[in-house]
């Protein structure tokens, strides 16, 4: 590793320069380089608009959840106890769960059919862990929580129009 | 390269892509639904002879059928999209960004010369073919990533 | 499946949450290890094994941290007895599905022959070994597959040494399956360690790993996204050997030596390439693949050898039941207590 003060051509994984002491361990740490990269480590959730909340509790039906989400034209609702996150209710659930069942929507509870404590991000994480959650997760929709409560939902729709926005492609 | 060149210069056939399900446009939509289930994706390829001819998404499905006076032995076609936005193969992934952008796809279909279905991009395929640029900064990431890493770790 | 999350039989479908614990995950920020746990952790759930029937066997370097942070029995042994461990878990409780993690340093180095005996006894045991050809806990030492002539701590000047080749190993071993993947392809690597785990018998599988602090970089030169297909070669079992962007590589034998084949050129047509035979009961083409590496062939990526034989607790638990039938159980008081016995006042 080249030391960025006197030129010195260190070892990998040296904390100091041999040559002059400056401190190298600093360098360790992924660091922004520039172009997306930089974005992606830099800015946070908060840059990308969030989708509308559908809000409700588990006790409420399927049936009341489906037609909130409809209502409102998302595709999934947030469900919190007391204000807290405790699940989510997404196309995928309905597909997987509901979908060709004889089963009555009015009787059947949130609560069984949501996708229990999903993983959540905060409002300052930079946007390369929500990435991250949707790579490696292969989640489509991420809550973002404030106090384990719900202040929104970002999806990889709007990550992929965010990544466009910024790859250099247009203006 | 740049992300702005590959984006523009890969053609979309060379993303790890997934097979979705196929069904006819007489098949039910329950049918539609176990494969769409097994394929373990969100949407059907609608096919006639082997031509696409329409979409059926797990948000067509949200809107038109769950909670909805609609029968799952109805023939998937009168639930669909008709004639979807689509892509080829070669088509490159800044394009499929695009279309996905403008018409607030999560899917879009794809088809051969001969207009043939011949598979699905979907948003997260774009989302991960992405983050696979960016190892350590995007997958290499710990399971609580709030942690504070004062240093690198050692004996 | 299952409706609310229940499987069918009324116990409770597992999720990767199931599977972290609450340690802390502490490796260095970037490090290739966090990908393949979350890979692992990914992959547990669909096995539909109880937390309670699987263990995780480790030893010492960054890599075998890996069983503080799965949710599941573990032992953290000693430096390269992981394998021995493991054959002792194994032998005991063959119920058990039995992981061993281990690193490039743990397994070649003083782990060495343990590793090879493991492999040899086709005990049921599924090896993980972590390369990323340094040793990364101890600050940078070289290792035994580092690269010849690589610049590091405890070589100044350069290695002097010739790294070894752990596939071309764990043939020699006799291992009976034999893969490779690595962390920056996590969609390979979760397919990979779900074929590992569902092989009965001695199964080994190399990870490329990339450890951004002291040996950063090491596989880029061939795994960067950008030339990825390029420079890898997928095996993917009774396909031919195929590989490129555009998909017109191939690779052929030439006697005895690989060579990279053009389809198109020079009238060479897809049928000349060779074809990949997972279960080839000599591993004589896998070791030729497992040899190849670049910049003069591509990297070859995937299940190289899965054959089926059977395993040591198998040929043990039926020793020992033959034995029982006829002789009788034994017992261990009345052994000790035969043959010349004194007592002392």
């Amino acid at each position: 590793m080249i030391c960025p003060h006197c030129g010195h051509n260190n070892l990998d994984g040296l904390d100091t320069c041999e040559e002059c002491v400056h401190d190298l361990s600093v360098f360790d740490v992924p660091m922004p380089t520039g172009g997306l990269q930089m974005h992606i480590m830099e800015d946070t959730v908060g840059h990308i608009p969030y989708d509308r909340l559908a809000l409700v509790s588990p006790s409420d039906s399927v049936a009341h959840a489906v037609s909130r989400i409809k209502t409102i034209g998302i595709g999934q609702a947030v469900v919190v106890e007391d204000g807290k996150l405790v699940g989510i209710l997404t196309e995928r659930d309905l597909l997987n769960k509901v979908a060709g069942r004889e089963l009555d929507l009015k009787m059947l509870p949130v609560g069984e059919v949501m996708t229990k404590l999903p993983e959540t991000i905060g409002e300052r994480d930079p946007i390369r862990v929500v990435i991250n959650k949707m790579a490696v997760g292969e989640y489509r929709h991420v809550p973002i929580v404030r106090d384990g409560r719900p202040v929104g939902i970002i999806s990889a729709k709007a990550v992929a129009n965010y990544i466009l926005k910024h790859s250099g492609l247009e203006f | 390269m740049s992300i702005a060149a590959k984006l523009s210069e890969v053609k979309i056939r060379r993303l790890p892509l997934r097979r979705p399900a196929m069904v006819e446009r007489s098949a039910s939509i329950s049918e539609t639904v176990e494969a769409m289930k097994a394929s373990r994706l969100g949407c059907a390829l609608v096919c006639e002879r082997g031509k696409l001819v329409g979409l059926f998404t797990e948000r067509d499905l949200l809107n038109k059928v769950i909670g909805e006076s609609v029968s799952y032995s109805i023939p998937v076609e009168q639930v669909m999209t008709f004639s979807p936005a689509h892509l080829s193969l070669d088509d490159s992934v800044y394009s499929a960004m695009r279309l996905m952008r403008e018409g607030d796809y999560r899917n879009v279909p794809l088809v051969d010369a001969q207009g043939a279905a011949a598979g699905v991009v979907t948003v997260r395929d774009l989302v991960s073919y992405f983050a696979e640029h960016f190892p350590k900064e995007a997958l290499n990431l710990p399971p609580d990533h709030d942690q504070l890493m004062l240093s690198a770790e050692g004996a | 499946m299952s409706e609310n999350g229940h499987t069918t039989n009324g116990a409770v479908k597992l999720t990767r949450k199931d599977f972290q614990t609450d340690q802390e995950v502490r490796w260095c920020p970037g490090c290739g290890d966090y990908s393949i746990l979350a890979q692992v952790q990914k992959v547990m759930p669909e096995l539909g094994i109880p937390k309670e029937k699987i263990v995780f066997i480790s030893g010492i370097g960054c890599s075998s941290r890996f069983p503080y942070y799965m949710n599941t029995y573990g032992f953290h042994t000693i430096h390269g007895r992981a394998p021995a461990f493991a054959t002792g878990v194994k032998a005991a409780n063959p119920d058990l599905q039995v992981w061993v993690i281990t690193g490039d340093g743990d397994a070649l180095s003083i782990g060495g022959n343990h590793f090879i005996h493991s492999l040899r006894r086709n005990v049921d045991l599924k090896i993980i070994l972590f390369n990323n050809r340094i040793y990364g806990l101890t600050k940078g030492q070289y290792s035994p597959t580092s690269e010849l002539g690589k610049r590091n701590k405890s070589a100044p000047m350069g290695t002097i040494d010739y790294p070894i080749n752990p596939l071309s190993l764990a043939f020699a071993a006799e291992a009976t399956f034999v893969g490779r993947s690595m962390d920056v392809d996590p969609k390979h690597l979760a397919m990979m360690i779900e074929r590992l785990a569902a092989h009965k018998g001695s199964g080994f599988l190399e990870v490329y790993q990339n450890c951004n602090i002291f040996n950063d970089g090491a596989f880029k030169s061939f795994n960067e996204r950008e030339v990825k297909e390029d420079r890898m070669l997928q095996l993917e079992h009774g396909k031919p050997l195929i590989f490129g962007k555009n998909k017109d590589k191939g690779i052929r034998l030439n006697g005895v030596t690989p060579e990279i084949a053009t389809i198109g050129e020079n009238g060479i047509t897809v049928d000349e390439i060779l074809v990949h035979n997972e279960n080839a009961h000599e591993p004589n083409l896998p070791y030729i693949l497992g040899r190849m590496q670049f910049p003069e062939y591509p990297v070859p990526m995937g299940v190289f050898r899965a054959i089926e034989r059977p395993t040591y607790e198998q040929m043990l638990a039926g020793q020992i039941s033959a034995a029982v039938e006829a002789k009788g159980a034994g017992s261990l008081e009345k052994l000790i207590n035969s043959g010349e016995t004194w007592v002392i006042n």
